[in-house]
This record gives C-alpha cells, sequence and structure tokens, in this order.
C-alpha cells in the first residue's frame, strides 16, 4: 500500500501545526514537511523547523508545547527530535497500541 | 746648382702642402667611412694615408739633402769672397740651416701628425662605435621593448574601455532592428529602457492587487513524501521512535 493513504491526514496536520504554534505564542519557523512510512506500517509526518539561536528553540520543545500539539491534534503523537536540526514527529498511524503518557 | 737646390725646396714645400690637404681630405673621407661603418673605405683610406706619409717622409729628405747642397755651395763660394761677405754668408749658412731646421721639423710634423691622427681617429671610431653598440643594447632595445609593450597595453585598455562604453549601444541598435514595433529604447544610465513594452501594461488597479499579500491557502503547504530508507529520514524515524518510547506513549 502507498503511504500516500495517509496524505490527507498529513495535510490536514501540516495546515493545523502554524495556527498552534501561533495560539502558544510561537513564530512557525517551518521549512518543510516530510511524510514516511515505515515497514512496521507507522507514518510519521515530521515537521521540519528553522529555529535560530535567538528565537529560544528550547520554547519549541518544551513539554507543554508538545502536549498542547498533542491535544490539538486529536490526541496524535507528537514528539521532539533535535539531532541535527529541530523536527516535530506527528505518529498519523501505528500498528502498535499506543496510550496517552499522564 | 744652388737654383736647383732652391727649386727643390720650393718644390717639396708645395708638395708638402699638397700631401698635407690630401692627408686633410683622407682624414675626413675615414670619418665619413667610419660613420657610415664602410670598413673597406676605411681600410683603403688608412692604406692611402700610411701611403701619403710615407711620400711626406720622402720628400722631406729631399728637402733636407737639398738644404745639404745649398750648404756645400755656400761653404765653397766662401772661401771667395770677403771676410764681409764671408759673415754675410755665414749668415746666410744660418739661416739656411734655421730653414733647413724649420723644413724637418715641417716634415717631421706632417709625418708625424698623420699616424697620430690616423690613430687617434682609429681609436676615436672604435670607441664611438663601442658606445653605440652600448648604448644600442642597454637603452635603444629595452626602450623599444617598454615601449612596445605599452602600446600594446594602451590598445588592449582602450579595447575594453570601448567595448564597455559602445557595447550598450550596440546592443540596443541590434535590439532596434528586431523588434517588431518602432518605438525607440531610451538609454538611461547605461541600461537599455524600453518605455513600450511588448506585454501589457498592467493597470493600477491590478497592481493594487498585486501589491496585497496573499494569505497562506491551503494549497500553499506541501508535503514532501520520502521513502524510510532514506538515510536521513530512516535516522529521524529511529530518534522520534526512541522518543516516543521514552516520553511513555507505547504500552509496555
Amino acid at each position: 500500500m502507498s503511504v500516500s493513504r495517509y496524505l490527507p491526514a498529513a495535510l490536514n496536520v501540516a495546515q493545523a501545526i502554524p495556527g498552534i504554534l501561533a495560539q502558544r505564542g510561537l513564530k512557525p519557523f517551518i521549512s518543510r514537511f516530510v511524510l514516511t512510512e515505515t515497514q512496521q506500517g507507522n507514518a510519521w509526518l515530521f515537521v521540519v523547523l528553522e529555529v535560530g539561536p535567538m528565537n529560544h528553540p528550547e520554547d519549541y520543545a518544551a513539554s507543554d508545547v508538545l502536549h498542547y500539539l498533542s491535544t490539538a491534534l486529536h490526541g496524535l503523537p507528537v514528539v521532539i527530535s533535535d539531532s541535527y536540526g529541530l523536527r516535530y514527529a506527528v505518529l498519523l498511524s501505528s500498528q502498535i497500541l499506543l496510550k496517552r503518557p499522564n | 746648382m744652388y737654383d736647383a737646390a732652391q727649386s727643390t725646396l720650393d718644390y717639396g714645400q708645395s708638395q708638402m702642402r699638397e700631401l698635407s690637404h690630401q692627408a686633410t681630405v683622407v682624414a675626413l673621407n675615414m670619418a665619413q667611412a667610419a660613420n657610415a661603418a664602410e670598413q673597406a673605405t676605411l681600410d683603403y683610406n688608412q692604406r692611402q694615408m700610411m701611403e701619403l706619409a710615407y711620400q711626406e717622409t720622402a720628400v722631406s729628405l729631399n728637402m733636407a739633402q737639398a738644404a745639404d747642397t745649398q750648404q756645400s755651395i755656400y761653404s765653397a763660394y766662401i772661401l771667395n769672397v770677403t771676410q764681409t761677405a764671408q759673415a754675410q754668408a755665414m749668415l746666410d749658412v744660418q739661416a739656411t740651416h734655421t730653414a733647413q731646421a724649420n723644413a724637418t721639423a715641417t716634415a717631421y710634423s706632417l709625418t708625424a701628425t698623420p699616424f697620430a691622427a690616423l690613430q687617434a681617429e682609429i681609436v676615436r671610431t672604435q670607441n664611438e662605435s663601442e658606445r653605440r653598440a652600448l648604448w644600442e643594447e642597454f637603452v635603444v632595445t629595452p626602450l623599444k621593448v617598454i615601449l612596445f609593450t605599452l602600446v600594446v597595453f594602451l590598445l588592449i585598455v582602450g579595447g575594453v574601455m570601448a567595448y564597455r562604453r559602445l557595447m550598450p549601444v550596440l546592443e540596443l541598435r541590434l535590439r532596434t532592428i528586431s523588434r517588431d514595433n518602432d518605438s525607440p529604447f531610451l538609454l538611461v544610465d547605461g541600461m537599455i529602457v524600453d518605455p513600450d513594452p511588448p506585454h501589457r501594461r498592467l493597470t493600477q488597479r491590478e497592481l493594487r492587487l498585486l501589491k496585497h499579500p496573499r494569505p497562506p491557502s491551503d494549497n500553499t503547504v506541501q508535503v514532501e513524501i520520502i521513502h524510510s530508507s532514506e538515510p536521513s529520514v530512516t535516522n529521524w524515524i529511529t530518534e522520534a521512535e526512541q522518543k516516543l518510547r521514552s516520553d511513555g506513549w507505547i504500552q509496555s
């Protein structure tokens, strides 16, 4: 099956994230959106950020921001990865059972 | 006998003058030959100068011999004259000796001077040739090279400046020829301005519409689809799954 089946959901998330960040007072320094699917069937949408050192990148990685994003995206898991750049990883679909952390 | 000696002296003196004149002429010819670098003429003149010197020496010897002859005549004559006449004759002999000495000196000077002049002329010619060669080697030739280089450099600079100055005009001419409409171009500050572009001009209303920033629409968001085997994406996935696990999303 093609990963393109997740494209509508990815577009919805991509359109929503700038507004969600703006609600938290963060400027949406987004350079690209990348959709991929692993061999295990996990569909990921990576939101690549370009936040300069003067724009407080730690604010984008705060746990409350991640929680806010996840809530605004109807409970989709959102994690931050900061090696070789800053990006959000939104798990659109997973074959494993997930639970929302407390 | 005395008259013959006297005539020999007179003829010798006139011949000496003629030889001196010829030596002068030959020296001038040598100078001209040296200036014109005509070595053959120089050699010929040198030989001629040596011949003239030899002739002058022979004439002076003849003159000296004539003077000796006169002296002998006077000595014989003194025996037959009175004491006064004898004294007068002695004075004449003395005068003859003086003339002889003068003639000898003149002959010597005429003999020695052309040689010295010849040698001096040769040395002067050689020095002048060496000086010209040095001047040619160290001054004229480098100066020619410098001038040639300067001329080439100026030509290149002039060509570049002319190209930069005239190229817009040439381009304007070419564009004017290739254009469909006949409206002229304007050259403003080295740039070609077309007052009547071929495309339709936008109205003020259209310009105002263009100036308004467009809000981001749904179509502006683009999502790239990249296979998970891509190395960078693989790393992202690995890190995201680790974060997902560390954040407690995955049930154990």
